[in-house]
C-alpha cells in the first residue's frame, strides 16, 4: 500500500463482512447526521420568538415597550448563539442554509416593520399575519433540518 | 476516469522514478488494469478496511467538521486510538485536524477532506458491489 492510501490490496473481505461494514457505517451516519440537526432545533424556538417579538414590536410602542422588545430579541439571539456555539458538530452546506433562512427572515421582518408602521399602523390582525410571515423562514428552515437529520 | 487516475497513482507509487519496474512495464499496467476493473474488492481502500477508521470516516462524512470529542464518543473509542486513526488518515491526505482557541478553551476539529470523501464513498461503493447491491 502507498503512503497516500489509496492503493488497491488483497483485503480478501467477504459478503458477510461487507454487510456487517456497510450496517456498521450506516449506523455511525444516522446518528452523526442526528446530531448535526441541532439547527433544526434552533429554528424552532426562533420561530417561536418571532410569534411574540413582531407583535410586540408592532403594537407595543414607546420607550419602555422599546426597551423590553431589544432585550429579549438580545436574549433570544444571545442565547441561541450560544447554544450555536456549544455544538460539537456542523453538518455540510450550513453556512448556505443560515444565509437563505436569515436573508428571507430579515426582508419579511424588514417589510413587516415598514408596513405595520406606516400602512397598517395598530392592526393586530396585521401584526398576526406578519408574525407568521416572519415564523415562517425559520419553521420551513427546521422542518428541512428536521427531515435532513432524519 | 478516477479508475485510470486510480491506476496512474499506484503505478507511480510502486516505482522509482524513471525506472523500469520488475516484469516491465506492460505488465505493471496490466496488473493496475485488472486491479482497478476486477473483482470489487479490488476498489477497496486498504486503510479504511479497519472497522475504527471507517467509522471515523462515517462519523464525518455528514459533517462540515466534527470536534475531536464528538468522533472519540460517536466511536467509542480511547483520546489515544482517535489520535492514531487520525493521524494515519491524515496522513493519508483524507482529513484535517484544526485547533481553534475558543475562550480558555482549545477545540480541536476535525473534517474530510475532498480526497477523503472520494475514498469513502469508493470504498462504501466497493463494498456495496460485494454484497451484491451496488
Amino acid at each position: 500500500m502507498g503512503k497516500r492510501g489509496t492503493a488497491v490490496g488483497e483485503t480478501g473481505i467477504g459478503a458477510e463482512a461487507a454487510r456487517r461494514a456497510l450496517g456498521r457505517v450506516s449506523g455511525v451516519e444516522a446518528v452523526a447526521r442526528w446530531r448535526g440537526g441541532w439547527y433544526g432545533r434552533y429554528l424552532w424556538v426562533y420561530a417561536a420568538g418571532q410569534l411574540l417579538l413582531v407583535p410586540m414590536a408592532l403594537l407595543w410602542h414607546g420607550p419602555v415597550p422599546s426597551g423590553v422588545y431589544g432585550l429579549s430579541q438580545l436574549a433570544l439571539v444571545t442565547g441561541l448563539s450560544l447554544y450555536a456555539l456549544r455544538q460539537p458538530v456542523v453538518r455540510r452546506g450550513l453556512g448556505r442554509t443560515v444565509g437563505a433562512v436569515i436573508g428571507v427572515w430579515g426582508v419579511l421582518f424588514g417589510a413587516s416593520v415598514v408596513l405595520g408602521l406606516t400602512v397598517w399602523r395598530e392592526s393586530p390582525v396585521f401584526a398576526a399575519v406578519a408574525a407568521v410571515c416572519c415564523a415562517l423562514p425559520p419553521t420551513v428552515g427546521a422542518w428541512c433540518e428536521g427531515r435532513r437529520a432524519g | 476516469m478516477t479508475e485510470r487516475r486510480v491506476s496512474e497513482e499506484q503505478m507511480t507509487e510502486r516505482q522509482a522514478p524513471g525506472r523500469e519496474p520488475v516484469g516491465g512495464w506492460a505488465t505493471e499496467r496490466r496488473v493496475a488494469e485488472k486491479e482497478a476493473g476486477g473483482h470489487p474488492r479490488h476498489a477497496l481502500a486498504p486503510l479504511l478496511t479497519a472497522p475504527v477508521r471507517l467509522s471515523v470516516m462515517a462519523a464525518l462524512v455528514a459533517a462540515e467538521k466534527a470536534e475531536f470529542a464528538f468522533v472519540r464518543d460517536l466511536v467509542e473509542i480511547s483520546d489515544s486510538v482517535l489520535s492514531k486513526q487520525l493521524a494515519a488518515l491524515e496522513e493519508a491526505g483524507w482529513l484535517e485536524v484544526r485547533k481553534v482557541r475558543a475562550g480558555r478553551r482549545v477545540r480541536t476539529w476535525v473534517s474530510l477532506t475532498g480526497e477523503g470523501r472520494e475514498a469513502y464513498a469508493r470504498h462504501l461503493a466497493a463494498l456495496r458491489a460485494i454484497t451484491g447491491g451496488g
